[in-house]
């Protein structure tokens, strides 16, 4: 080191040291497990590139073209793996597609010519109309959530509420804390909403983690390109497509255990795209005491039916609209035809 | 296989905390992009790890190529269309993003770092507290020295309008910059 700029080093150093270090093992493993999917499909693709090229010269393609070939795995390793819909017509992939759904056709972007955007930031306070009014919905759909406190001024570890409205991942997010009076976190409803789609590669498809959805809609159902789940802390995990009410939803849920034999938790996910083109993720996680049980009644809505109905009837944020400055002009490409 | 992974997996969970405090310097305190850098970081390291390992054996140190990696990914995130940036997190997150606080002392430097254009904060961050020199630093950017040298030199007198002459001497700033 040299004395140029010490001061401003150690300010930057100072200021650095303030700040909260996360534990890297889920990172770790992430960049693990990533990396060796990627490996598995370079060595398929290049495997398939081989068997092409082959095939192409004429000598014996035909037979040797299908080790190559082999169907990626499911989404998540779930045992059901719905059949998603598909792609009809398109213009750049994940910038602009129009996606045949099991209800209809959307366009992404969504109607109206939005552009592609999450906007961070938002935020319904619970003090705010808005925010109450949320809360009231929450309540309405789902019955057996209790939700605690309305106030942005009181104590972090005793207001569950809506705490916080606003960025989590660089996404728009809604998040609704369960908390005992204590404020041990027991439950955490987490709401996830964007209009016009996510992005893309490398963390992306955290709206549908199964993958399950087309993978037309840009970012969704993708994971550095491919339809693959990625939540290793959930060993066990399923993926399913339902059909209620005339809409779809790709269902998941996993489970897995705090490192050390802690905890086990519970992760319910409930995802949709709604005809106009707004895709909603409700995600309820709940952690269990050693004896199974979640210590409190305080939990967040589990039922999925109460999760469906939240995805379906949760209002879009106020704030939740593209920012001016990045209006594009893009009349005539959307619309939905449900 | 697996004694690929823990290689890799020792040096990860060692590396992390450097490489997010480079992260979270080089984003001006945007966490969310700092761990998704770091991520990239790693993910890409680990696909290279072959080759990091044989690079160690010839005395380079595996911090060497990930933090070349991170820098790379710093800039191409900065050069990608807004729209393109925002990426969803693979994790369930278990709270919700802390609001900034603007009255401690030390978010000052945080925020007259943010104040700069992504491509002069990189310069100051890499010259001045990662102490890389001129040329180190124009290959990790990819762009010229003289450009790393205006760069830091305009950085640098943003930095003390906003938090005072002292934090890096003009003559200093501009010299060998």
């Amino acid at each position: 080191m040299t004395e140029r700029g010490g001061d401003l080093r150690d300010r930057i150093d100072g200021w650095l040291d303030t700040l909260p270090q996360p534990a890297p093992q889920a990172f770790v493993q992430h960049a693990i497990a990533t990396g060796d999917r990627i490996r598995r499909r370079r060595r398929s693709q290049a495997s398939l590139a081989v068997a092409a090229t082959v095939a192409a010269l004429g000598i014996g393609g035909a037979l040797l073209a299908g080790p190559g070939t082999s169907t990626p795995p499911g989404p998540g390793g779930a045992t059901d793996t719905p059949t998603g819909p598909t792609r009809t017509v398109g213009g750049t992939p994940r910038r602009d597609a129009t996606v045949q759904y099991p209800d209809g056709t959307v366009t992404w972007p969504g109607p109206g010519g939005e552009p592609t955007w999450v906007q961070s930031g938002v935020a319904e306070q619970p003090a705010t109309a808005a925010g109450l009014a949320l809360r009231d919905v929450i309540l309405a759909a789902a019955p057996g959530a209790v939700v605690l406190g309305s106030g942005p001024a009181a104590d972090p570890t005793t207001d569950a509420g809506i705490k916080q409205a606003g960025p989590v991942g660089r996404t728009t997010d809604l998040e609704v804390r369960v908390t005992d009076v204590e404020g041990t976190r027991l439950g955490l409803l987490t709401v996830r909403m964007s209009r016009g789609g996510l992005s893309d590669q490398p963390l992306a498809a955290v709206m549908d983690p199964c993958g399950t959805w087309p993978s037309g809609a840009p970012g969704l159902g993708l994971l550095d390109g491919e339809r693959s789940a990625y939540f290793e802390n959930f060993p066990e995990r399923t993926c399913s497509l339902h059909r209620s009410g005339g809409s779809t939803f790709v269902h998941w849920e996993g489970r897995g255990q705090e490192p050390g034999g802690g905890r086990t938790y519970e992760t319910r996910t409930v995802f949709t795209v709604r005809a106009d083109g707004t895709a909603v993720a409700v995600s309820s996680s709940t952690r269990f005491l050693p004896d199974g049980s979640a210590g409190s009644d305080l939990l967040a809505p589990r039922d999925w039916g109460q999760l469906e109905q939240l995805a379906s009837t949760l209002p879009v944020p106020a704030g939740l609209s593209p920012p001016a400055a990045g209006r594009q002009s893009t009349a005539g490409s959307g619309g939905s035809s449900r | 296989m697996r004694s690929r992974a823990d290689g890799f997996g020792a040096w990860a969970t060692a590396a992390w905390p450097r490489l997010l405090r480079t992260a979270t310097a080089l984003t001006a305190g945007d966490h969310h992009l700092a761990e998704d850098l770091v991520q990239v970081t790693l993910t890409r390291t680990y696909l290279a790890w072959d080759r990091v390992v044989d690079d160690e054996a010839a005395g380079r140190h595996p911090d060497r190529y990930a933090h070349r990696v991170l820098v790379r990914a710093f800039v191409d995130e900065t050069r990608r269309p807004w729209w393109r940036r925002e990426r969803g997190s693979a994790t369930v997150p278990d709270r919700a993003s802390p609001a900034p606080d603007d009255d401690r002392p030390d978010d000052a430097v945080r925020q007259a770092l943010a104040a700069l254009p992504p491509d002069q904060r990189a310069a100051v961050v890499l010259r001045h507290w990662l102490d890389h020199d001129v040329e180190e630093t124009a290959r990790l950017l990819g762009c010229s020295p003289a450009t790393v040298r205006t760069r830091t030199f305009r950085g640098l007198a943003k930095l003390r309008a906003l938090l005072g002459e002292a934090i890096a001497p003009a003559h200093h700033g501009g010299g060998d910059d």
